[in-house]
């Protein structure tokens, strides 16, 4: 819970990771390439005093992970992403098997996000039903350029995958989130391309489709994608994290998500551990739209409209009353270490 | 980043028709010219018309395909060039650097480099890119008609030779003329000055909504210049040159 001038606000964090990239991980050097990448992002846009040495960064932890995200990090409620990579990584980057660990410790705590690859076809629909009768699964997280074999990719309006969307929604899933953003060394950058969205946001319109880093650097695709589907909505992990080293770009991007998709449409995401949640929250909670992007673009950053971003608008999402949920997550370990700390 | 390239000519060459030919070929996705980027590190040419040109990309992971279509127009661009026999455009440390390379050599094309994916087929995405920066060279002209003044009623009545006549000499308005000429719109002096991607004139009322939207695709390709500018600048402090 973020509280300034006496008014608590409830924080979900709609994009972030428990990673395992240290070196036993590594399947080939490909698992080291890409964890250095990630900590490029990470040493790029973070403030100095929260840079990581690089043996954390590979492998911090769940103690540093509860720390920064909800002692710390002022998160209520995290959106825990899984993203396989076997090809880089052994035991895969972050699998939703993995992360239910710590979601059964938690289970207030966090919403976790499974998967599914076209690519496995018939066969990997019953994998896809067995994993949302084991886990608590409360959303999906897609990741088109994930590799396969010889496979650099696949797209959200491929036939299989429209196959794996009419079950999920069968199966009761109303959230997708897709990352559609900046990429990542050594995969194609063609396969992060937007305009699949548009295809599958018309087809399934009772899903919402969460493009996770806004399409970055295609943010224009996004925005007019979005404009046109309703159910598209902005995860702006990444572009918050501009807010530190480029407060005028991250504001010209906030002004045109206002602008282009409206106040309930936008999702915040720290991305953690690429970025952590506490060093944001401080900053856009403070932030304020620059004199002439405001009038040129004729919106307003509100703290009404800061508290949807922070978790008004992700909870309506999911489906979580907020008001029982804080009074739930009172009661909880998490819940008794922060009230200790007073 | 903006170091001058170095070049090496035999005595007939001509510098200034060198530095011409590869300022002609751009950045696809941030609209610049790969000379002024600082891209092009090196050129030597040797007496039978042989041309290496070595070319030095801001990221490692900077997308294959982009990559590739600056490698192909410099080789383009140069070979037009009298004396010029053959090219060969160096990439340094990319990771796709072989492909591009081989694939930007003479008669392959983007699908013989990279069979296992890549964009559709390359001159869409040189059409795409061309069009962003035909909208993002018209919104800094917009905003410099804004500067003088002149509000969006104004601009909505200006056509090319008033234009023209306002901005005598300006660079953004050569620019933007420059790609509308590119992109096949009419440029004729009675053409009005603010057109769609199809020519359609934008009346006064749809004015202010075109001029943010042709702001979002400045703002993205400024965004990926400013990622990719931080990321070299992470790269370089985080991990030690790896030996030659």
């Amino acid at each position: 819970m973020y509280s300034a001038n006496g008014e608590d606000i409830f924080v979900v964090d709609g994009h972030m990771h428990f990673w395992d990239a240290g070196p036993d991980n590594h399947r080939n050097d490909y698992g080291n390439a890409w964890i250095k990448c990630f900590y490029d992002y990470h040493s790029a846009l973070s403030p100095a005093e929260y840079v990581w040495d690089f043996d954390k960064y590979c492998n911090y932890g769940e103690e540093a992970l509860i720390s920064d995200m909800f002692l710390e990090g002022y998160v209520d409620v995290a959106i825990l992403n899984s993203t396989y990579l076997y090809e880089f990584f052994k035991t895969g980057f972050n699998t939703h098997q993995k992360n239910n660990v710590v979601k059964q410790k938690h289970p207030d705590r966090f919403v976790l996000c499974g998967s599914f690859d076209p690519r496995e076809e018939e066969a990997g629909l019953d994998r896809f039903r067995e994993m949302m009768a084991d886990y608590p699964i409360g959303g999906l997280k897609l990741y088109t350029a994930e590799w396969r074999g010889e496979s650099r990719g696949w797209k959200l309006n491929d036939p299989w995958s429209y196959r794996y969307l009419e079950l999920a929604e069968e199966l009761g899933i109303k959230n997708v989130h897709v990352h559609k953003g900046p990429t990542i060394y050594p995969l194609s950058r063609d396969a992060f391309d937007v305009n699949d969205v548009d295809y599958a946001a018309t087809d399934f319109p009772n899903l919402n489709f969460i493009v996770e880093h806004v399409g970055l650097p295609r943010l224009d695709d996004f925005c007019w994608i979005a404009t046109q589907e309703p159910n598209v909505y902005a995860g702006t992990s990444v572009a918050m994290a501009f807010i530190n080293s480029r407060p005028k770009y991250f504001a010209e991007i906030m002004a045109n998500l206002l602008f282009w998709l409206g106040e309930d449409r936008i999702l915040f995401g720290s991305d953690y551990a690429i970025w952590s949640p506490k060093w944001i929250i401080d900053k856009f909670m403070s932030f304020q739209l620059h004199d002439d992007i405001r009038e040129e673009f004729g919106v307003e950053l509100t703290p009404a409209i800061k508290r949807k971003i922070m978790g008004e608008n992700a909870a309506r999402l999911y489906g979580i009353d907020i008001e029982a949920q804080k009074a739930r997550l009172t009661q909880d370990e998490i819940g008794a270490r922060i009230a200790a700390a007073g | 980043m903006t170091a001058a390239p170095d070049i090496q000519l035999p005595h007939g060459f001509d510098r200034n028709a060198v530095l011409a030919a590869l300022d002609r070929v751009l950045d696809p996705e941030l609209d610049e010219s790969v000379l002024a980027l600082g891209f092009v590190e090196s050129l030597a040419a040797d007496e039978s018309g042989s041309v290496t040109v070595s070319l030095r990309l801001p990221t490692y992971w900077c997308a294959a395909n982009f990559s590739y279509l600056m490698a192909s127009d410099v080789r383009r661009e140069l070979s037009e060039l009298e004396g010029v026999r053959s090219v060969t455009v160096k990439l340094g440390e990319h990771f796709a650097s072989r492909e591009v390379e081989e694939g930007a050599g003479p008669g392959k094309t983007f699908a013989d480099a990279f069979p296992t994916g890549g964009p559709d087929t390359l001159e869409e995405t040189r059409r795409v890119f061309q069009l962003k920066g035909f909208f993002s060279r018209q919104e800094r002209l917009l905003r410099v008609l804004k500067d003088r003044g002149i509000e969006f009623e104004g601009i909505a009545a200006l056509n090319v030779a008033d234009a023209r006549k306002i901005l005598n000499g300006d660079r953004t308005f050569a620019r933007y003329m420059e790609r509308r000429a590119e992109i096949g719109l009419d440029c004729s002096d009675a053409a009005m000055l603010i057109v769609d991607a199809v020519g359609r004139a934008i009346p006064a009322e749809e004015m202010q909504t075109y001029y943010i939207r042709a702001r979002t695709t400045r703002l993205a390709m400024e965004a990926n210049g400013s990622l990719c500018s931080a990321m070299l600048q992470s790269r370089n402090a985080n991990w030690a040159p790896t030996a030659a």
